[in-house]
């Protein structure tokens, strides 16, 4: 068993690495909120095995937060905490905050991703429930819509003015108005992608092509942003809980309820063919790439957190174990930590670049 | 197969589904059974009724979500929304010591357990515990003798009921309680009638689950059925069936296969323990729809073979299910 970083009273819910610095923000059942930075170059009971002792410089307490379902931090320090009874709370910095309200439990929480220091340019996309929201960092309602078909899984903004919202019966793309903070469409508005079943994770390339969905029927479908193009990846046998591209978008990592499967395929070619099925059964966390895509990590339901190599997708190493389920993971901004939350409260920080 | 053998202490979420008639008041009973356990959950559709106010117990609206699993298939329909609100649950398990999740008197019963059973992540943290019916006697009195039932859904969660809480019964002379009685136990012949909601608290708490295989096995084997039975309504009628023998496990498989895709959508509960040839141990199966579990019960040790099943649905014909049961004993 690996040694625990800090340790909630609950199941860990989400973690989140803050802005560009290497400050961790953890997030439990019970509601509890902590962010944890390095203070020193010391091995103690919390180090992170690299030679950094981490503490805890800020905390939530549990009876002003409600169990915290999601975390989303932008690259400009501003925490996002969202909850099961539906508040999202946004902590700047300095450890201010603002609240907004929905009537439902926060299911997604995805920042934007701009340069744009200025709070202007900030967009934290909500899904509550059946419904959406688009706010700033002041917590100011830019769009609140109501997805037709059911509830929203999952979110993913495909660029500055167009958010991808994924539920029930399918994906729906929502358009926004107002400056624009990055490249105008490169499309035509894109029809939604409708399906039988719940869609349950998106994933979006690194190029920007390739709209990956997984849904509740162990359906993946590889939709080209570009061209409309689809293609469903068969042979899964259970619920696909995500999808994740890596690698240059070379390797594609899908997980479902049973196992994890990995597909190979050419960047600009929607078809992958697969290489590794079942390296590790029962994922539970994850796939999440590095920034780099070099690396790929995987918590399992026994416990194990395993890191798959980009040059050796056949072999995944075991790099951490609790004895609980994995919930989370998440790297650290420069790739050499992998942050691990687990069912029992315990918040592991394993140092990876060793491993390269 | 995975052995059944005993019931594992697994550490699992109990779930408890609380259906009823409509105007059975089933929100006071949920309040009457839980009393003012504050580990205890309740998961209502839509919002909070008044009875379930101040009682102590936390208290979780949900809108009812159904998706389907395969387009157009009714027996593959999931309750996406238990699955969402049943998952949060289970990662908060110091605040929670159990759930009961209610059902809209319309909403249909058999899809709510078939997303108990039949999703895997959802059983890792989860277990269903029983299904408990309520049944407005007063309000249903001048149906129930006739075998009516006020809707389609409500008899159907009757019949998939481990528990019926018979409410509303105060004032009722004798005769008029025994009428209610027999005409309930001809249609839901397996469910432990409960003249009120304490009664049926103590068959809630009690440590065996009765949605699990070692249950279903007990049940099965003090049942002592020797023949064919059967009953129920026009909507639903159930059958039970005893079969001495030993059955072919190749001819046993074929039958299960066809059950499940000829009837799976009109299916509402299979239960069954199999003597298959030359296997040393009972074959137990349980199941919803088309979502079945099969696996090993307790070993034969000598006693005499024979198989009983008990099945739940729409349209079932107990005698050409029989037969071709009979077809499958190794002669």
């Amino acid at each position: 068993m690996t040694n625990a970083t800090t340790q909630l009273a609950e199941s860990v819910r989400d973690v989140a690495w803050i802005g560009d610095t290497r400050s961790l923000a953890v997030g439990g059942a019970d509601g509890e909120v902590r962010v944890l930075s390095p203070t020193a170059t010391s091995a103690g009971p919390r180090s992170d095995g690299a030679g950094h002792e981490w503490e805890v410089r800020h905390s939530l307490p549990r009876d002003l937060t409600p169990a915290v379902s999601r975390l989303a931090a932008d690259i400009h320090g501003r925490l996002a905490i969202g909850s099961d009874c539906g508040t999202v709370r946004i902590v700047d910095p300095t450890w201010n905050w603002t609240e907004y309200r929905t009537r439902e439990p926060i299911s997604s929480l995805v920042w934007l991703r701009t340069f744009d220091p200025h709070a202007s340019g900030a967009r934290l996309a909500i899904a509550a429930g059946h419904d959406v929201h688009v706010i700033d960092a002041h917590g100011r309602t830019l769009i609140s819509e109501t997805y037709r078909r059911g509830s929203v899984t999952c979110l993913e903004w495909l660029h500055p003015n167009t958010l991808a919202t994924g539920g029930h019966g399918g994906v729906t793309f929502i358009g926004l108005n107002g400056p624009a903070t990055g490249p105008a469409p490169q499309h035509e508005p894109i029809p939604d992608l409708l399906s039988p079943g719940v869609v349950l994770s998106m994933h979006l390339d690194q190029h920007g092509n390739r709209l990956t969905v997984a849904d509740l029927r162990g359906e993946v479908r590889i939709t080209d942003l570009r061209t409309g193009d689809e293609l469903s990846v068969d042979g899964l046998g259970d619920r696909a809980r995500g999808a994740c591209w890596w690698a240059g978008g070379q390797l594609l990592a899908i997980a479902a309820d049973d196992e994890l499967s990995i597909w190979r395929s050419c960047p600009d070619d929607l078809e992958p063919e697969p290489i590794v099925l079942g390296p590790i059964p029962g994922p539970s966390a994850g796939p999440v790439a590095t920034h780099l895509g070099h690396r790929l990590a995987v918590g399992d339901q026994n416990g194990v957190v395993w890191i798959i190599e980009k040059a050796r997708p056949h072999v995944p190493v075991p790099v951490a174990s609790v004895d609980a389920e994995i919930t989370t993971v998440a790297w650290s901004p420069d790739d050499s930590l992998l942050a691990i939350g687990a069912a029992n409260g315990q918040l592991l920080l394993v140092p990876t670049h060793a491993r390269a | 197969m995975q052995a059944c053998t005993s019931e594992p202490a697994d550490g699992r979420l109990p779930v408890t589904l609380l259906t009823g008639d409509p105007g059975a008041d089933t929100a006071r009973v949920a309040a009457q059974v839980l009393g003012a356990d504050p580990d205890a959950v309740v998961v209502v559709p839509g919002f909070t009724p008044e009875e379930l106010l101040g009682t102590g117990c936390q208290v979780i609206e949900i809108d009812p979500e159904v998706a389907d699993l395969e387009e157009g298939c009714s027996c593959c329909r999931v309750r996406f929304d238990l699955i969402t609100v049943l998952h949060r649950l289970a990662a908060r398990r110091h605040r929670v010591r159990r759930v009961v999740v209610q059902l809209d008197s319309d909403a249909d019963a058999a899809t709510a357990v078939q997303t108990m059973l039949g999703d895997s992540d959802l059983r890792r943290r989860c277990a269903l515990d029983a299904v408990v019916h309520v049944v407005d006697v007063a309000a249903s009195l001048s149906m129930l003798p006739a075998g009516h039932h006020p809707t389609h859904t409500s008899a159907e969660a009757l019949a998939l009921a481990d528990h019926v809480v018979l409410n509303g019964a105060n004032g009722l002379s004798a005769a008029a309680m025994g009428e209610v009685r027999r005409s309930l136990r001809h249609r839901a012949p397996q469910a432990a009638l409960a003249a009120s909601p304490h009664a049926a608290t103590h068959a809630i708490d009690s440590p065996h689950r009765a949605w699990s295989l070692p249950a279903t096995e007990r049940r099965l084997l003090s049942a002592h059925d020797t023949h064919l039975a059967e009953g129920g309504n026009s909507v639903v009628r159930w059958m039970t069936l005893g079969l001495p023998g030993a059955l072919d496990p190749d001819r046993l498989q074929d039958w299960i296969h066809d059950l499940n895709h000829q009837s799976g959508p009109d299916l509402l509960k299979v239960e069954a323990v199999f003597a298959v040839d030359d296997e040393p141990t009972r074959w137990v199966a349980l199941g919803v729809r088309s979502t079945l579990e099969l696996a090993d019960g307790t070993p034969w040790k000598g006693h005499t073979r024979s198989s009983s099943i008990r099945l739940v649905g729409r349209g079932l014909d107990p005698v050409a299910v029989r037969d071709r049961l009979v077809d499958c004993l190794v002669v």
